[in-house]
């Protein structure tokens, strides 16, 4: 199951990189620099699934406990953290030529830090808590609290003055066919690798209790 | 025990004091994020020689650009018309009829000097074949 997963998202991966180099076509005005939309877009999709796969798990572990939601709820936001900051770097590499800067106070963008910084405090939380679990309750009541800002970055942008351009949904601009193909093409590829990455993950914590576990039998 | 969990609930205030110490800075210096050029209008003259961020569409051929690399154009919301003077690294995708957001101050002798000037992207990615087929059409 784990290697075909495997399989896939190596293919996954490949198929994005040509789908976003090659098979997408240039944009006219932003040209080749445009393509970096497509991880930008995919890195952000998996960092907000991510998010909410915290939110879902740490709401779960305060209701019925259970060692398994915390694990889930942190190593999901480790994740989240790592493609959130992609997105950030790659969001900002296409800003420097285009908007003429690598960062701007403009709403979306402030809503994006916030919710970087948030979701490393909340590690930061969660790590120091260690097998405590009153401290692990602490930091999942953080992670319920932090996830307000979420709906905030794809509010704000719509809703408030910014730079940030609004391509999909209402008032959006849209984009190409092929551009939509690649782009979907690179968010199953994220996607994929991010449940490899979350499986992983799991499994590594796990290894850390029982090993913990392991210790504690001998002395 | 007491000790530690005191500390722990210290390092929580102090995190949620910072958090929202940032958000409600992000959120007073962004809720406007930039003044159209009516508004600035409205405030003049208050607003002479304070620094704010106004957005415009840049006039089509108005952009003259010095020997010397400054750049001299005009920016409008459709009704209003405001002069920008800028010396600096221009974006990209700085041309006629782009949505242009400056940064700097109003001066008296109503120029905006800028000190920062950015492009707003487009929001609708096109296809370049779209582009060659209007071409096509042109011949």
């Amino acid at each position: 199951m784990r290697r075909i997963l495997f399989i896939l998202a190596f293919i996954g991966i490949i198929a994005s990189v040509y789908a976003a180099f090659i098979y997408a076509p240039t944009e006219p005005q932003m040209g080749h620099i445009q393509r970096i939309f497509y991880f930008h877009m995919g890195t952000v999709w998996v960092a907000t699934i991510a998010f909410i796969i915290v939110f879902i798990a740490s709401i779960i572990y305060l209701w019925k406990g259970g060692r398994k939601w915390d694990i889930l709820a942190y190593c999901s936001a480790e994740l989240g953290v790592l493609f959130l900051t992609l997105t950030i770097i790659t969001g900002s590499v296409w800003a420097k030529p285009i908007w003429g800067t690598w960062w701007t106070w403009d709403p979306q963008l402030t809503t994006t830090f916030i919710l970087w910084i948030l979701y490393i405090v909340y590690l930061v939380l969660r790590a120091s808590a260690g097998n405590d679990t009153k401290k692990a309750k602490y930091a999942a009541v953080f992670a319920i609290i932090a996830f307000i800002d979420l709906p905030l970055v794809y509010i704000s942008v719509r809703v408030m003055r910014g730079i940030s351009p609004v391509v999909f949904g209402p008032g959006g601009g849209g984009i190409a066919p092929e551009m939509m193909n690649a782009l979907l093409i690179n968010m199953a590829a994220c996607t994929l690798l991010f449940i490899i990455l979350l499986l992983e993950r799991i499994d590594l914590e796990r290894m850390k209790d029982a090993v913990a576990k392991l210790k504690l039998s001998e002395n | 025990m007491l000790k530690g969990k005191l500390k722990f609930i210290i390092a929580i205030g102090v995190i949620a004091l910072t958090v929202s110490y940032l958000v409600y800075g992000g959120v007073k210096d962004t809720m406007v994020y930039y003044l159209t050029v009516e508004e600035l209008m409205a405030q003049v003259p208050t607003v002479y020689d304070t620094k704010v961020r106004v957005s415009g569409v840049v006039v089509p051929g108005t952009i003259v650009k010095d020997t010397d690399g400054a750049l001299e154009f005009k920016i409008t919301d459709g009704s209003q018309t405001i002069d920008v003077a800028y010396d600096g690294i221009v974006p990209d995708i700085f041309a006629d009829d782009v949505e242009a957001v400056v940064e700097g101050v109003y001066a008296k002798n109503d120029v905006f000097e800028a000190d920062t000037l950015l492009a707003k992207c487009p929001t609708k990615y096109e296809s370049t074949d779209s582009l060659y087929e209007e071409k096509e059409s042109t011949y």
